[in-house]
Formats: structure tokens, C-alpha cells, sequence
């Protein structure tokens, strides 16, 4: 696996447990992970592997049950409960989910929805915000006067890319997404994971790339973890995992997917 | 195809709901018995709806079906009604995407597929009992007893969706339509969803109605596939011919645009547009 | 805890392993309703205290009501230590709870008679007559519920549905008065509204203290027959003035129900018609229900009105004489077999409820997959 020059965020045996005594859950079991600019990583898992709980806890949005994430040497949970520390952490590192309906405003229009980030977590005002704004629209191939419909408006596709462009536009120095193209048509899923792939070589941001898909995780990251039962059961580039997996499991799910040839095949 | 009635037939089918565009246009096609076939499609192409309406869904106030035949084994399906409750299609089965949603939350499972097997036929309590146990380990369930008492939410995600597909077939229909069966599962569960649907609809001898955006796993598990977009059936393929070059440029668009293995060495994944898929289909293609 | 198994086609992975509520443990899986029960008895002190404090309050004097105008200050001390209200008002609520324990609720200081004597000739009367209406107004709401969910293009259905929007803010007091107005005064078809007897007929012979009831138990048609006759404008009244409330309520539970995704796929599965509306009712049933416990709350305050405007005798009217006689004893009494009677209606209906829905009890089911 590739050496992670910038240690960004540090997991350290972090788990979590759902629930106690008789219907606890153990989402997590305790796990390591490091991310950095440099990340592009992929960790690909079925419903209940661990996933996405993984995903929320380096970007902060739950507590670990035990072990600590840290954000350039300092606790994102004390970090998270100051109003600097929180800024400082969403400056850099940015969390992009499935949910595209809940996430925004509904009474607010989806470039407001861009733009709020800027305001908040930059210094960047008035026309060097909207610059920003459109320059990071544009490069996600949205028609500007979509901006202002509103969340409601637009098609799941276009949503999406709103989203991934809130995430993006205040340049962070990591992109965490959790299933974003999972509900999204297959013509219009190849179209943001390019996007996706691109912009992050592009802006030098680091990628975690978070979903149950295996082809499309392994096409847009460099690097890939497997996940089971809450466990990381292998770890490597995506180029030896679908070449020469070792851990039966990843085995069995890329029988799943192997499929793929046998339509191509046909003359 | 034999010369038996087939199981369902559509001529120049139209749906609209309230005063916009069509949902459905002038969609034609035929499913003979014991056959499996596969409406694929991308959200807005109305194949949702189709399925909706086959089954006797749409029959609410507010959409208006229109077609010159529209037959289930030879009896017309109704396309309206004055009752807000519909009445589903004699002979036709649906089962939906997610079985927790679907299946009714206070009552046993017994007494839901005893709702079901009474319906119609005069049979015993004794009988209901015995044809509710087999029917259960038909779909690979072995703990007949408790599983009858239990409540949906006392059951795995797994055994929700097999009572779902148990529920649907012990009426022995003609024709069972699902509704995105496998869109919210993993690929090993949407594989194993999609056997069973299969093993069990071929012992009944059932015909098969798989609405699904999936394309290609749709195309492994069936006879044939039809394309719609946009309310139009651009083409209707058999499954293990998807892309030979006389399909329609949208099925091969289609089927370029799907991540497998072998796209994920790529620089860039293919991808569709809009203004592309607009050029294809102004030449509506039908088989 | 046991699991039920599964086929041999394998699960999906990390799924945490499913419950299954069987077997041992009677006391743990029964928790949700004998909570409920043993906290009944703590909510009637509460009331008690509550109300003691609340009569005691009022304005007039027992005492004086009964001496009249002219009165000595031992003759005033004697009556007041005659009818215990003499002392403290703490020693005072002491005795009463005391005599509570031994189901004494004092006597009535306008009769003398034992409050709970006179209470229990007359709580059956209303309560009959509550009873009646509660049933007729939830017959008459579910049969227009239904009716208009499934049918909506019908003129009918629309009648129910403007109804159930407006009808509630009638007051019954208006409702039975213009019924009285038109059905009696007009039209002539029913009987004068002094009571629930014809005059010329003697009353049944107390069995149960019901006395529909009683006149059907011995057979005493005629009765019977007049009885009705009486009771029809009544209850008429109560249907109308409160179905409202309770049809707006189904409509509501209904309207979802026929798009929720159960529905549907009980239809799809092929299921009984008759299986798939009972299976809505089902699930459109709860806020119903409880609001058939509130909605017999109201038929119990109204029966006051209802009463007095029918010539009926029951619990309404000994109320009333107890507040214009300044009878403490009796209002006491009063209140409290009131508030006993809706403690033990609401926990019915609880009960009901959770035992209709089981995601409503405490501690029980949520799913795992």
C-alpha cells in the first residue's frame, strides 16, 4: 500500500457499539485508519459491514464508542465542541452523504445552499465568494441557473452534484462521500464519478470513497479496504484486490460482480 | 412461442396522469407463459407505472389508461374504478422493493397468507395451515411454526423478503410482477433474490414481470428485455443478445454506461447524455 | 432467546441476529399492562386531594344553607360538628380519606342519605345512557369513514367530509335543542321530553340499576318500547354533536392507510377485500381509539346537559342540585366517581391500543435486520 506522506486524520482502535446490554450492537470493531491529501481510498462493504459508521466517525459526525480520531494531533471530539476547532476541522475536511432531500434547506435555493459553507468556514466575501461558487458549479457541469431552483426542483442527479459541490467549493483537503451515486441512475452515476475522481486529482484533495459498489469504488480510488461484520478483512490497491484478492470474502464479492464479462462477451 | 393464449398481451398502451405528458406511450408487447422478461429502465422512463397498471393499480381517479388491448390471459384489465381501494388484476401477483414496508405490521404472517389462500377458493383451517407451511418452505424458510406466529418485525431482512415472494405466489398467479426487487440490496443478496424469484416462479409456472433498473442483472435472470425511455418502449431485446449491433443505440448506450470490473482500470467511465439519448430516440424503435 | 433459521442460501453479512419473544419470562413480557394498573390507584389520590381542595374552596356555606336565616351560634356549632365539618380542614380530609379506605363517601348533606347510595342509583342511568351514545356515535363514524375513503366521487362521501370539518363546533346543547324543536314541536315524532318513561307506565323493578337493561331482562317489552322512543332523540343529539370529532379521526387514519405501502401489497398479494379493510382499520385505529376514550370524557360532562333538556334522571342532575345546595359531601363524591370512572376509561383504551398495535408497548418489538 502507497505511503501517506500528510497524516491528516489519524483513526486509532476507534469502535462503536449501537445499543446496550442485551440488544447491543457492535457496528465497529476497533479499527485504525490514517487519511491525508494524499488518500485516495476506496472501502467497499454490504449493509452492516461497518461502512458507514467508519465514514462518520473520521469526519466527526458520531462519537466512537472507544479509541479516539484526531485531527492534526488534537481530539475531534473536544475539537468539535468549539466553534474554532469546528471550523478549522469542516475547512478541511468535508463529509458528502446519500441523503440529498434531508441535507438541504428546502425553502432555500440550491446555489445559497453552496454558498453557505463559504461563508462560514472561509474568509472569502461577496464577489470572491460567488466566484467561487460558480467556478466550482461549472466544474461540475451545472447550469448556473439551476442555482436558483430549489432542492426540489432539480432531478437526483443534479442534487447530488449540489451536494458534492457544497463539499468541494471550500477546497478541503479531504473529501469524504458515503454512497453518493448508490441512488442515482447507471447513466448518470458514470458521469459524477468522473467528476468525482477528477476534481479531487485535480484540487489535490484527499478521497474517501465510501460505498457497497465494488466496480465503481475500485474505478475512482487508488487504494481499497474491504469491510465485514465491522471488520477490515483486507487492505490494498484496487489493482491488486480485483486482480489477486487473498481474503475469501473479497473473493466472494467480486464473484457477485463478475458477471460484467460475461454480457461483454457476446459477438 | 406456442400457440397458447399468452399470458399477457399490450397493444398501444397509454398512461397519463392528471392533465400532463404521457407517463407511458404507445407501448406494445406480449409475455408468454412460463417466460421471463425484464422492463429495464432509468427513473421517468414509466416502467414503474407499466407494472402499476398490468397489476391493476392505476385504476384510481386521476390517471387515465388508455390501449387497444390490454388482456391478462385473455380477460381485459380494468383501467378504472370508482373505489379509492384497487382491485389488483385477477392472476396477477406483485411483490415491491422493500419487504418491510410492504408486509403488514400487526398481524402474523400466518394470518397474512391465510388472508390470502381463503381468498376465492373454500378451504379448510386445516387446510390453510398445511398449504401456509409448505408455501414457506418453498421459499427456503425451516422454522415453519414460529415463523407463521411471528410479526414482520420479528423476522431477518432475509426471511422478510422470502415471506414477501411466498405471499405473492400462494395465490398461484399467472403472472408476477416485481416492482425494483433487488434495488436496495447488496449484489450477493440481489443475486440470491433474484434465483429464488426464478427456482419459484418456474415451479409454479408463473410468468415473470422484473422491473428493474439494473440492466444486466435483469439480463442473466431473463428471456428478454425491454427498453423504455421516457414513457417509450425503444426496444425489446432477447437477454443474451444485449449488444449485438441491431439494438437499439440506447440498449448499447445503456450497457456501456454500467460499472463493472473491467471499466474500473479506465481513465474515464462512458457516459450518456441527454442530447444524445434525444437524437436515438426520435426514431422510436420497436421489435 | 431463540433465532429462527434460516434456508441454506447464506444471509446477508454483519446483520445482527434477530429476537424472537417466546417462551419464558410471563412477567417481563406482561410488563406493559400491569404498570399501567398499579399506577391507577396513585392517580385517584392525586385526584382526591386534588378535589377535596377544589369544593372546599367554593363559595356558601352547608351549614348555613340548612339553618336558613335565623340561627344560633351553638345551634350553627352543633349541625356544623353534626355533619363532620367541624375542625381543621386537614383533620377534616383525614376523616375522608379515612372513611375512602372503607368506601364511605359521607352523606349527603342535603338528604342525608349515604352519598354512595345515592350515587349508585343514578351512575347506571347515565352511564346507560353515555354508553349509548359512545356506541352509536363510533358505529356511525366508522360506517361514514369507510364509506367515504372508499367511495370519494359519491355526494355522500363529500356530505361526510364537510360534516366532520364543521359539525364538531356545534355545541350539544344547540343540537339537541333545534332537534327537540323540529322532532318534537314540529313534526310531533317523538314523545315528550320528560324523562324516559311514559308517565303512564310504572318504572321496571331495579335489577341492575340499568334501566334499558332492566326493563329487557324481565321482559317488560312495553316498556322497553317507550324507553326507546325516549332515548332515540338523545342519542340522536350526542351522534351528532360528537361523531364529529371521531370520523375526522378516522377519515385521517383511512386516507393514509389506503396509500400506505401495506395496503398495497396486501392487495397485490391477493388478500381477502374484506381481510384488506379490517387490516386498514386496523392500522387506522389507534389515534380512533383514543379518542373514544376522550370522546366518552365529553358524553359524561354532557350527560349534564342532555339531562336536563330530556327530563332524564342520572348522575347530571344530582350534580347540579349538589352545587345550587352547597352539598360538599356530594360534590366530593361526585367528582370523584367521575374522575374514577375516566382514570379507568382512559386506561382501557391505553390497553386497548397497545394490545391492537404491539409497536405501541413499552419494551417490546423494533425490528433488527
Amino acid at each position: 500500500m502507497s505511503v501517506m506522506t500528510d497524516v491528516l486524520v489519524q483513526a486509532v482502535g476507534i469502535s462503536r457499539t449501537f445499543g446496550h446490554g442485551r440488544t447491543a450492537h457492535p457496528a465497529l470493531h476497533p479499527t485504525d485508519l490514517e487519511i491525508g491529501p494524499g488518500t485516495s481510498l476506496g472501502v467497499v462493504g454490504e449493509s452492516g459491514s461497518g461502512k458507514s459508521t467508519l465514514s462518520r466517525l473520521l469526519v466527526g459526525l458520531d462519537t466512537p464508542s472507544s479509541g479516539r480520531v484526531e485531527f492534526e494531533g488534537r481530539n475531534v471530539v473536544e475539537l468539535l465542541s468549539t466553534q474554532t476547532g469546528r471550523a478549522d476541522f469542516r475547512r478541511a475536511v468535508q463529509f458528502v452523504g446519500q441523503d440529498t432531500t434531508s441535507t438541504f434547506d428546502p425553502l432555500r435555493t440550491l446555489r445559497d445552499a453552496v454558498l453557505q459553507p463559504v461563508l462560514r468556514l472561509t474568509g472569502h466575501r461577496g464577489a470572491a465568494a460567488n466566484r467561487l461558487v460558480d467556478e466550482t458549479l461549472e466544474r461540475l457541469g451545472l447550469d448556473p441557473a439551476l442555482g436558483d431552483r430549489k432542492p426540489a426542483q432539480v432531478s437526483g442527479g443534479q442534487r447530488q452534484r449540489f451536494s458534492l459541490a457544497r463539499g468541494l467549493v471550500v477546497q478541503p483537503q479531504v473529501l469524504v462521500c458515503d454512497e453518493v451515486v448508490s441512488a442515482l441512475d447507471v447513466s448518470v452515476q458514470g458521469r459524477i464519478l468522473n467528476l468525482v475522481k477528477d476534481l479531487c486529482a485535480e484540487q489535490g484533495t484527499g478521497l474517501v470513497f465510501v460505498s457497497h459498489g465494488l466496480p465503481a469504488t475500485a474505478f475512482v480510488a487508488r487504494d481499497l479496504v474491504v469491510m465485514q461484520s465491522g471488520r477490515i478483512v483486507e487492505r490494498g490497491t484496487s489493482e491488486q484486490l480485483l486482480s489477486a484478492p487473498e481474503h475469501p470474502y473479497t473473493q466472494s464479492l467480486l464473484a457477485a460482480y463478475s458477471r460484467g464479462k460475461r454480457v461483454q462477451e457476446t459477438s | 412461442m406456442d400457440s397458447v393464449e399468452p399470458v399477457l398481451e399490450v397493444e398501444d398502451l397509454s398512461i397519463t396522469y392528471g392533465t400532463g405528458t404521457a407517463a407511458v406511450q404507445d407501448v406494445s408487447f406480449t409475455i408468454g407463459r412460463g417466460e421471463r422478461v425484464a422492463l429495464v429502465g432509468e427513473s421517468g422512463s414509466g416502467k414503474t407505472t407499466l407494472g402499476l397498471a398490468v397489476a391493476g393499480f392505476l385504476t384510481v381517479p386521476g390517471v387515465r389508461i388508455e390501449a387497444r388491448t390490454l388482456k391478462v390471459h385473455g380477460a381485459d384489465v380494468a383501467t378504472s374504478s370508482n373505489s379509492r381501494l384497487p382491485v389488483r388484476t385477477d392472476g396477477v401477483a406483485m411483490v415491491f422493493q422493500d419487504a418491510m414496508t410492504s408486509l403488514d405490521s400487526v398481524w402474523s404472517i400466518g394470518s397474512q397468507l391465510a388472508a390470502v389462500l381463503s381468498n376465492g377458493r373454500k378451504r379448510s383451517r386445516g387446510g390453510i395451515a398445511e398449504l401456509s407451511r409448505d408455501w414457506l418452505r418453498r421459499v427456503g424458510l425451516t422454522d415453519t411454526e414460529r415463523v407463521l406466529k411471528a410479526k414482520p418485525y420479528e423476522l431477518s431482512g432475509g426471511m422478510r423478503q422470502r415471506v414477501m415472494i411466498a405471499l405473492a405466489l400462494c395465490s398461484e398467479p399467472k403472472l408476477l410482477v416485481a416492482d425494483e426487487p433487488t434495488s436496495a440490496l447488496d449484489a450477493s443478496l440481489a443475486r440470491t433474490t433474484m434465483e429464488l424469484l426464478l427456482e419459484l416462479t418456474s415451479t409454479v409456472g408463473t410468468s415473470l414481470l422484473i422491473v428493474s433498473h439494473d440492466m444486466e442483472l435483469c439480463a442473466e435472470f431473463s428471456d428478454r428485455v425491454l427498453v423504455m425511455h421516457r414513457g417509450l418502449m425503444v426496444d425489446q431485446a432477447p437477454s443474451n443478445a444485449l449488444d449485438a449491433p441491431e439494438r437499439h443505440p440506447y440498449t448499447r448506450g445503456l450497457l456501456e454506461c454500467i460499472p463493472t470490473l473491467d471499466k474500473a482500470r479506465l481513465h474515464h467511465l462512458p457516459t450518456l447524455d441527454e442530447a444524445t439519448i434525444a437524437s436515438w430516440t426520435t426514431e422510436k424503435a420497436s421489435a | 432467546m431463540s433465532t429462527l433459521t434460516e434456508g441454506t442460501i447464506p444471509t446477508q453479512g454483519g446483520g445482527a441476529p434477530l429476537v424472537i419473544t417466546s417462551g419464558p419470562n410471563v412477567l417481563q413480557r406482561n410488563r406493559w399492562w400491569i404498570l399501567r394498573v398499579l399506577v391507577l390507584p396513585v392517580h385517584i389520590l392525586v385526584f382526591t386531594v386534588l378535589s377535596f381542595i377544589m369544593v372546599r374552596s367554593m363559595p356558601g356555606d352547608p351549614v348555613l344553607n340548612l339553618l336558613g336565616q335565623n340561627y344560633t351560634p351553638e345551634g350553627y356549632a352543633e349541625l356544623q360538628t353534626q355533619l363532620g365539618l367541624d375542625g381543621s380542614l386537614w383533620n377534616q380530609f383525614q376523616n375522608y380519606l379515612g372513611q375512602l379506605l372503607t368506601l364511605d363517601l359521607g352523606n349527603s348533606i342535603a338528604t342525608g342519605r349515604p352519598v354512595l347510595t345515592e350515587l349508585s342509583e343514578r351512575l347506571p342511568q347515565t352511564l346507560e345512557l353515555a354508553g349509548l351514545g359512545l356506541f352509536f356515535a363510533v358505529v356511525a363514524s366508522t360506517v361514514a369513514a369507510l364509506f367515504a375513503v372508499l367511495r370519494p366521487a359519491n355526494v355522500v362521501s363529500r356530505a361526510v367530509r364537510v360534516y366532520a370539518r364543521t359539525a364538531g363546533a356545534l355545541p350539544e346543547y344547540v343540537v339537541a335543542i333545534a332537534a327537540l324543536f323540529f322532532c318534537y314541536a314540529v313534526l310531533h315524532v317523538v314523545p315528550a321530553p320528560v324523562g324516559r318513561l311514559d308517565p303512564a307506565l310504572p318504572p321496571p323493578t331495579t335489577v341492575t340499576g340499568f334501566p334499558l337493561l332492566d326493563t329487557v331482562l324481565q321482559g317488560y317489552w312495553q316498556a322497553t318500547a317507550s324507553m326507546l322512543g325516549h332515548l332515540v332523540l338523545p342519542v340522536v343529539v350526542m351522534v351528532i354533536a360528537h361523531s364529529a370529532l371521531l370520523t375526522r379521526m378516522l377519515l385521517a387514519g383511512l386516507d393514509e392507510a389506503v396509500d400506505n405501502p401495506q395496503t398495497r401489497f396486501r392487495i397485490a398479494s391477493g388478500a381477502k377485500r374484506s381481510a384488506v379493510v379490517v387490516s386498514m382499520l386496523r392500522r387506522a385505529a389507534p389515534p380512533a381509539v383514543t379518542t373514544t376514550g376522550t370522546l366518552f370524557g365529553y358524553l359524561l360532562g354532557g350527560a349534564v346537559v342532555i339531562e336536563s333538556l330530556f327530563g332524564l334522571s342520572g348522575l347530571g342532575g344530582y350534580a347540579v342540585d349538589a352545587v345550587s345546595s352547597s352539598d360538599v359531601m356530594a360534590m366530593q363524591g361526585f367528582l370523584l366517581v367521575i374522575a374514577t370512572l375516566s382514570l379507568l376509561v382512559f386506561l382501557a383504551v391505553d390497553l386497548v391500543n397497545m394490545s391492537v398495535d404491539p409497536r405501541r408497548r413499552p419494551g417490546l418489538g423494533g425490528s433488527s435486520s
